[in-house]
């Protein structure tokens, strides 16, 4: 039984990795089998010149060349082993189309990476996936289903299938972190760049790519070349896959060709443009109204719309949110996701989203953000940093007359509704201390351990403020030290902080 | 701006990581060292005085730093002379006092008993004589107090505040007896070092009557009273009539009367 929370799925033009979807929730093998029949092995040489007939690129939202890649991991791993592994660990919030994938289609997705690991003579395959969702138990079972497919007779690989549960966060689908949290380290990125190609999971060569990618390379091979680019233009033959959320009445993974207008998938989840549509996720652009119109879906027609495909994140705004006040909330996640590894993203990012913050209640302004975003940009380990500054630097671009009118008034009149997904927050425990006022002296010692939460009134006495989770230490302390026992720490009702 | 990573709020430096790796690793260098003197002959002789030293000054090491430490305690609530911050440097102090003067003790007990100058059961039971028996009885009371100490945040959420001060101060009784004990049992102490305990008995027994005394007789806390404006008692003046006419009979005879 699957929950209907999987993914809903629309489409424009022809059905391609979202073939079968519309009559059921979830492809089992025997069902994908009918679709896209038994995928015939190649050995690297086809497979890399199938992939660059078609010009096929990572879908993670770096567009690096997909032929390139197969073959960095054939050179590197030669005789020895690879390992394959699969990027499902999104962690952009507003993207869903892995999760999608690894819900309904799984078996699209283990194909692709299987046929790149049978041509690379890999020894596994590694999904890693966030732990807990719905995508890794789907991906769980069809692994199962596999194995009992060939315990009953069937013909599939029995090529190792590894998933992996990975915590969620914003920085966690970043390769080198990835890599990192697949070999059990902290998944933070790492502080000198290694090439996954050369040294990736276990040491070895690893073909890391996202899971779009895996499924359109079992496209490919299923196709062949010529018609695979029957559809799309010629420069980027194929489909992409969309995820529609924010303002739009549906909620969707579109699956469309390249080429197609943006205003067209628009219309298609009943979507007004509103004040601008983020394109490319929270580390993407915001395209005007105007543009966005006339913007073509493609990695060069985003770029001549100012945008950038990216992992093929599609949030209209709406007209009646405050477009300003969801970009500063979006800033201010983004910069509670940083690792904290590098000084200037971990002190930088806060003070941009404190920046925006002042910015929608009319006292700061636009240069203030622009030094701060400067102070950031191409200063971290990994592309945090420069994602974010792109995004803030975008908004400022495209709510120009927003802005002003914050500028002026102090707010544009429309509240915050929350269009720009951000996942659930957590509760972190809060802390109060009380105190028996009968027994209380104002020995003082309390404001002395506790400067930024006690504050002494002129008689000495303490007033006191709610003490944070990670505070809890110093505050135990204050209670044992109190001369005259009158302190106790007692729970606070629970909050969500970021 | 406050930030988990950076904690403007340390009171002290001394709990930090840096202090914490630096005080483990020398514990580990002394026992590690003390092991590797065990190899020889020579490192053997050392060790051997080393132990000769300890049993003769564990116990007046004892002794002194739980003086120390009662000495501090009775300090800690001291608002007249010490600012908060002073105040809590003294009770960061009399806790280290105490875990040192804690660990002399157990030293010193478990030397006595394991070089056969007293049974084992001397440790909890005072069976060995009533001089060493004072020691014991001290000892005794001294780590059940020190475990008060530990736990004493626990008595201020359970709400028995005074239980929690009549246990501590069992200290006041446990100390003059250990005082008692370091003189009399064992080696004849030297004059100077018996005049100087007597000393510190003098001076924290007055400054606990002090104490006591000034929480006995002080006035119990009541609100500043507040000058009462004053009741003017005086009775009231009637205005005198007032000379309107009320009526027009009235008016025409005032008119009449005054012509």
């Amino acid at each position: 039984m699957i929950p209907h929370k999987a993914p809903s799925v629309l489409r424009l033009g022809p059905a391609r990795l979202t073939a079968g979807l519309d009559h059921t929730r979830r492809l089992d093998l025997p069902a994908h089998r009918t679709l896209h029949g038994q995928p015939v092995a190649q050995d690297v040489g086809t497979l890399i010149a199938q992939v660059n007939e078609v010009d096929m690129r990572g879908r993670g939202g770096a567009a690096f060349p997909f032929g390139r890649k197969l073959r960095a991991v054939a050179d590197a791993a030669g005789a020895k082993e690879s390992v394959v592994l699969v990027n499902g660990a999104e962690g952009e919030p507003a993207s869903s189309k892995d999760a999608m994938l690894l819900v309904r289609t799984p078996h699209q997705v283990l194909d692709g990476a299987i046929l790149a690991a049978e041509a690379l003579n890999a020894r596994e395959v590694v999904v890693a996936t966030v732990a807990g969702e719905l995508a890794e138990a789907s991906i769980s079972a069809a692994v199962a289903e596999r194995r009992a497919a060939n315990v009953a007779g069937a013909k599939e690989s029995h090529l190792r299938i590894r998933v992996v549960g990975l915590q969620e966060r914003f920085i966690s689908g970043e390769g080198g972190a990835l890599v990192r949290a697949v070999n059990g380290e902290e998944a933070v990125p790492p502080g000198r760049k290694r090439r996954a190609s050369t040294s990736g999971v276990n040491g070895l060569p690893t073909l890391l790519s996202n899971t779009e990618t895996y499924a359109q390379l079992a496209l490919l091979a299923e196709l062949g070349p010529q018609k695979y680019a029957d559809v799309g233009t010629s420069r980027e033959p194929g489909t992409v896959l969309l995820s529609v959320s924010g303002g739009a009445a549906t909620n969707a993974v579109v699956e469309a060709p390249t080429g197609t207008m943006l205003a067209d998938v628009l219309d298609l989840c009943d979507a007004e443009p509103g004040d601008g549509v983020l394109i490319g996720g929270y580390h993407g652009a915001f395209l005007s109204p105007e543009t966005a119109v006339s913007a073509v879906i493609s990695r060069e027609g985003m770029k001549k719309a100012g945008g950038e495909l990216g992992a093929g994140i599609v949030v209209p705004l709406g007209a009646n949110t405050c477009p300003l006040g969801e970009a500063a909330r979006v800033t201010a996640y983004l910069a509670a996701q940083s690792s904290g590894q590098c000084g200037p993203c971990r002190l930088g990012l806060p003070d941009i989203a404190r920046q925006m913050l002042a910015l929608t209640d009319g006292s700061g302004s636009q240069d203030a953000i622009r030094r701060a975003v400067r102070a950031v940009e191409r200063r971290g380990a990994c592309f945090h940093p420069d994602g974010t500054a792109r995004f803030v630097l975008s908004a400022l671009e495209a709510f120009e007359a927003d802005i002003a009118l914050h500028r002026d008034y102090g707010s544009c009149g429309r509240p915050v509704r929350g269009v720009l997904p951000l996942p659930e927050q957590e509760d972190e425990p809060e802390y109060r201390l009380e105190v028996d006022w009968t027994r209380c002296q104002g020995h003082g010692l309390c404001a002395h351990l506790l400067p930024e939460f006690v504050t002494l009134d002129d008689y000495g006495f303490p007033s006191f403020n709610t003490v944070p989770g990670w505070m809890a230490k110093e505050a135990r302390r204050a209670v044992d030290m109190c001369p005259a026992l009158a302190l106790r720490l007692a729970e606070a009702t629970m909050v969500k902080t970021g | 701006m406050l930030h988990r990573r950076h904690p403007l709020h340390a009171p002290t430096k001394l709990d930090t990581r840096n202090v914490r790796l630096g005080v483990s690793a020398s514990i580990a260098a002394l026992l590690l060292s003390a092991f590797a003197l065990t190899l020889t002959n020579s490192g053997m002789a050392l060790l051997g005085r080393g132990v000769g030293f300890l049993e003769f000054y564990a116990g007046v090491f004892a002794l002194v730093l739980l003086t120390a430490t009662v000495a501090l305690g009775l300090l800690t609530t001291e608002k007249v002379f010490l600012s908060p911050a002073n105040r809590v440097r003294a009770q960061l102090a009399h806790r280290a006092t105490a875990a040192i003067g804690l660990a002399y003790l157990v030293t010193h007990v478990t030397l006595m008993i394991s070089l056969g100058h007293v049974p084992p059961a001397a440790a909890v039971l005072p069976v060995a004589g009533i001089w060493i028996g004072f020691g014991t009885l001290a000892a005794d009371m001294m780590v059940l107090i020190i475990i008060t100490g530990i736990v004493r945040g626990r008595f201020a959420v359970t709400g028995k505040p005074w239980l929690w001060r009549i246990l501590h101060a069992g200290s006041y009784l446990a100390w003059p007896v250990a005082i008692l004990h370091g003189l009399t049992a064992g080696r004849p102490a030297a004059g100077w070092v018996t005049w100087s305990y007597v000393a510190c008995l003098v001076a924290v027994g007055s400054a606990l009557l002090v104490r006591v005394l000034a929480t006995l007789r002080r006035p119990p806390a009541m609100p500043e009273p507040v000058g009462l404006l004053e009741v003017d008692n005086s009775p009231i003046e009637r205005p005198e009539e007032i000379n309107a006419p009320v009526s027009l009979d009235a008016a025409r005879r005032k008119f009449r009367e005054a012509g």
